[in-house]
């Protein structure tokens, strides 16, 4: 039990929670790791923002325990439990100047006016915003209201950091700037963190855990990379990456059907498309498909490919030979990730070894 | 003839712009100006003397200082009922946020003979206010100020509502999470969101305050230098076919009401700039 206090410092136990008759969370346990930057991922109304607010205080559970650092928090306010919260929108006071605004906290706690002024600057620098104290919100661009809002939110030195969707409301090219900022603000900060997300690239890239959420209930928690290879649910399956399904993956060859299931999933990075005359390493196990549509993707091309009744999406680099809509090309498909009730087997394709073992 | 030339994408400028025109002229700008030529008829020798009898001034005089009073207690009853109507759910809610518009839409004679009705020292509110504090309401200052809070209670109660109404909760949220007791969070995070409103409301309710009659000459008994207000002046005087001096009075009211109104104007537009990321 101690031992699991200095580990984790952020607990929910078996957290119910209603609006009315939609049920918000289901059974949510979940643990995270002082010092770590966890998403909670999932698509708007599975649930993850009712956990995010329940953690700091903003809704209650109506059943179960919320832990933070060990101590059950479930009567204790919002103020009190060390966190700072960076709403969706920043909910930047807008009559308050930057310096202000930062300040709040500071403020709130009665902080000498001497220490106030040397912690607003110090996180000023920090932001890299030093020097725009005295403008108002309204003045600001989008990045920088950001950065004001996370600034407020660590002024008064707070153990957990909570962030609302904090990137939806700016511009994608800054969006990719914000994001890596953040990652290294935090990671240098060794601040515990947790951010609500729906888009999965930001999860996958900011993140260092990913908990996803959906209907209520976490589906799965992992490192963005067991989420990618390793998904245990069909809807982390497929809601993680792009994918396709695929319902009698068995009349695919050196596929064998694992029994009643019937449907599986398959990702573009495990279907490789091949011109005719192209030399290539499966060569014996590839079938034949027909491309469907070929799309232009800036860095790469989408290929579609029917083949056994599905089309299928692949990648194919700019760089590699040209194929063309109605090209009867080779295909060959390394992997199914089969459907088994509410879980999920990875399915090679079984050529693989036979074949790594003949070359 | 500028209009012309920069066609606005969106159609039916020049018609709605040239109804407008015709409708404020019609409505304001015209009567306004036959106030400015009635009293041009006086020298303005004879026009300062008339709107600086004794008798004028004590007028304004109360009919200034009863507004005020009456404004900045409408900013207090004004903000509670807004308050209450957008921040609770109770029975009977409803009824309440539609009776508010009463005061509108009473013939303000009605209001100024029912609430007379009350507040003499026979009357239920009156008399009790007689007994207990030995206080007149009627046929004094403070029966006019009580009339002009019943007029002008709408004013501020509707210009705060709708603020209060938009204002994210996740303004007060972040300030919850930040540490600050309830009291801190009004005054430093919801007040100043509605101050622009109140200010609006409160000055909507002064200057319609100077200017209300038909609610006021019942309750204030009328008794010269003491609770004869502005509008009454001029009522009496218009009795008396004086109609220089009559108008001379209303120039000066309309003046009035229209520093009031600008003031507003001028700090409603720093407010915005400010919102706005002008400033």
């Amino acid at each position: 039990m101690s031992v699991d206090c200095e580990r984790y410092y952020v607990e929910l136990r078996r957290i119910n929670k209603s609006f009315g008759t939609f049920q918000a969370s289901r059974d949510v346990n979940l643990r995270i790791q002082r010092g770590r930057l966890v998403a909670l991922l999932g698509a708007s109304g599975s649930g993850k923002t009712t956990i995010l607010r329940m953690i700091a205080g903003l809704e209650t559970p109506d059943s179960g325990e919320i832990l933070i650092d060990g101590k059950v928090v479930n009567d204790v306010p919002g103020s009190e439990r060390g966190v700072g919260f960076v709403f969706q929108n920043y909910a930047l006071f807008r009559y308050m100047t930057v310096y202000d605004n930062i300040a709040f906290g500071l403020r709130v706690k009665k902080k000498s006016k001497e220490y106030i002024d040397d912690r607003v600057h110090e996180l000023l620098k920090l932001i890299g915003c030093a020097g725009l104290e005295k403008r108002y919100p309204s003045q600001l661009s989008g990045g920088q209201r950001q950065r004001v809002a996370f600034a407020r939110a660590l002024a008064p030195s707070p153990q957990l950091l909570l962030l609302d969707e904090p990137f939806a409301a700016i511009d994608a090219k800054i969006r990719l700037e914000l994001r890596a900022w953040l990652r290294e603000m935090i990671t240098n900060l060794q601040i515990t963190s947790i951010f609500v997300t729906h888009d999965q690239d930001e999860a996958i890239e900011v993140a260092d855990e990913i908990i996803v959420t959906n209907g209520g209930g976490v589906e799965q928690v992992g490192t963005p990379r067991e989420l990618y290879s390793h998904p245990e649910t069909p809807y982390v399956a497929r809601f993680i990456g792009s994918s396709t399904s695929v319902k009698e993956y068995w009349r695919f060859r050196f596929f064998k059907s694992l029994g009643d299931q019937t449907s599986a999933v398959v990702r573009p990075e495990y279907v490789k498309v091949f011109r005719k005359d192209e030399n290539k390493k499966f060569a014996k196990s590839a079938e034949e498909g027909i491309v469907d549509d070929v799309i232009f993707r800036g860095d790469n091309l989408e290929i579609r490919v029917r083949i056994h009744d599905v089309v299928l999406s692949a990648t194919r680099s700019i760089n590699d030979p040209v194929v063309e809509v109605g090209e009867k090309v080779d295909v060959f498909v390394y992997r199914f990730l089969v459907v088994d009730g509410e879980k999920i087997i990875l399915l090679d394709n079984s050529s693989l070894r036979e074949e790594s073992v003949v070359i | 003839m500028k209009l012309q030339k920069s066609k606005s994408i969106i159609p039916g400028f020049g018609l709605t712009f040239g109804v407008t025109i015709t409708i404020l002229s019609l409505i304001v700008l015209i009567p306004l100006c036959s106030l400015v030529v009635y009293s041009a008829k006086l020298s303005p020798a004879e026009f300062w003397h008339t709107i600086t009898r004794e008798r004028v001034l004590s007028s304004y005089y109360v009919s200034i200082g009863t507004s005020l009073v009456a404004a900045l207690v409408n900013v207090f009853m004004g903000l509670a009922l807004a308050w209450v109507l957008v921040r609770y759910e109770f029975r009977g809610k409803r009824f309440i946020d539609g009776i508010i518009e009463l005061p509108f839409a009473l013939p303000t004679a009605v209001a100024g003979i029912s609430l007379t009705h009350l507040t003499t020292t026979n009357g239920w509110v009156g008399k009790i206010a007689y007994d207990l504090l030995g206080v007149k309401l009627a046929y004094t200052p403070l029966g006019i100020t009580i009339a002009l809070v019943f007029i002008g209670i709408p004013f501020v109660a509707r210009s705060v509502q709708p603020v209060l109404e938009k204002f994210d909760i996740q303004y007060e949220e972040a300030a919850v999470i930040l540490g600050a007791s309830r009291l801190r969070i009004f005054w430093k995070v919801i007040f100043p969101e509605i101050l622009p409103a109140l200010i609006s409301g409160f000055t909507l309710a002064f200057a319609r305050g100077v200017g209300e009659y038909g609610s006021v000459v019942f309750i204030s008994g009328n008794i010269p230098y003491e609770t004869e207000i502005a509008p009454l002046l001029i009522m009496s005087k218009l009795q008396e076919f004086d109609y220089a001096s009559a108008t001379s009075i209303a120039l000066t009211l309309l003046l009035l009401a229209f520093v009031i109104l600008s003031v507003n104007a001028v700090f409603q537009s720093i407010v915005s700039k400010r919102i706005s990321g002008l400033a």
